[in-house]
């Protein structure tokens, strides 16, 4: 079962477990997002959502996470860890609102889960080619390891090519020192 | 013609994008790679500074074109 318990929480924002009662701000997020065209899209039923996380809950080795702020959990997008698998997995389903400054430290707290508390070796996500300003993101963290994955999605019936970018467990230390200096840059800007 | 609070911020995020980068009137997050997520932060308190202003969390939200900051550094009463 893809029931998992997790919570973790950084300075400005935390990952807890996604739930049903999510599925409203989900189909709300991934309608309303800026990146539409470089996610999946999904039905804009709030039931087939909740559906779509009961199927879900019956997935193995995939950890579905809520992002909120740490100040009054509020709703702040989705991230996920999934395919855990003989010390690899992908991360993904990283969807935050407009505007949203979590992205440093969601992403922190997803390599923090794999790295650390599952001890994974090779972590890896895979980015639209097009979607360059994310590339750009997973490039200065440091994630130097990437291909060309071609046909990787499906997208609105296209087939689309996607970046790979790969993490190691050694390379760990000095993405999170990035991604740390960044977080706390963003608490600071948050709680003054 | 552009006024000189639109130079100003041009200039500025010019200045944290890098020289590489031609940052217009019509330069925005969604058009410009460069600005990703940890750009933004970086131009967050490089705008503070310059402008000598400190944006709300509501603000900080909007700061994503060109036109969104210099419409909310007018509402700061930076001419």
């Amino acid at each position: 079962m893809a029931l998992h318990n997790y919570i973790l929480e950084g300075l400005a924002f935390r990952l807890r477990p996604v739930q049903l009662e999510d599925a409203e701000n989900i189909v709300e997020l991934r309608a309303t997002s800026e990146r539409t065209q470089f996610i999946h899209p999904i039905p804009s039923s709030v039931d087939r959502q909740v559906d779509w996380i009961n199927y879900y809950y019956t997935k193995e080795s995939d950890y579905y996470f809520i992002v909120e702020k740490m100040k009054d959990f509020s709703f702040e997008g989705t991230v996920a860890l999934y395919d855990v698998n003989e010390g690899h997995a992908e991360w993904g389903r990283w969807v935050l609102r407009k505007g949203s400054l979590a992205a440093p430290e969601s992403a922190m707290l997803i390599y923090r889960l794999a790295f650390e508390l599952m001890n994974l070796d090779r972590v890896y996500c895979r980015t639209l080619v097009a979607n360059k300003s994310v590339l750009s993101f997973h490039d200065r963290i440091g994630m130097s390891q990437k291909q060309l994955i071609s046909n990787a999605f499906n997208i609105g019936g296209c087939d689309v090519d996607a970046i790979e970018h790969r993490m190691e467990n050694a390379d760990w230390r000095e993405a999170q020192n990035k991604l740390e200096n960044e977080s706390r840059l963003v608490y600071r800007l948050l709680t003054r | 013609m552009k006024t000189d609070l639109e130079r100003r911020v041009i200039s500025t995020l010019a200045l944290a994008l890098g020289p590489d980068l031609m940052v217009s009137i019509e330069s925005a997050r969604s058009n410009t790679p460069a600005w990703d997520s940890l750009k933004k932060v970086e131009i967050i308190f490089i705008l503070e500074e310059e402008f000598d202003v400190q944006f709300t969390e509501s603000e900080l939200i909007e700061l994503e074109s060109v036109h969104s900051i210099v419409a909310i550094l007018k509402d700061h009463g930076i001419t």
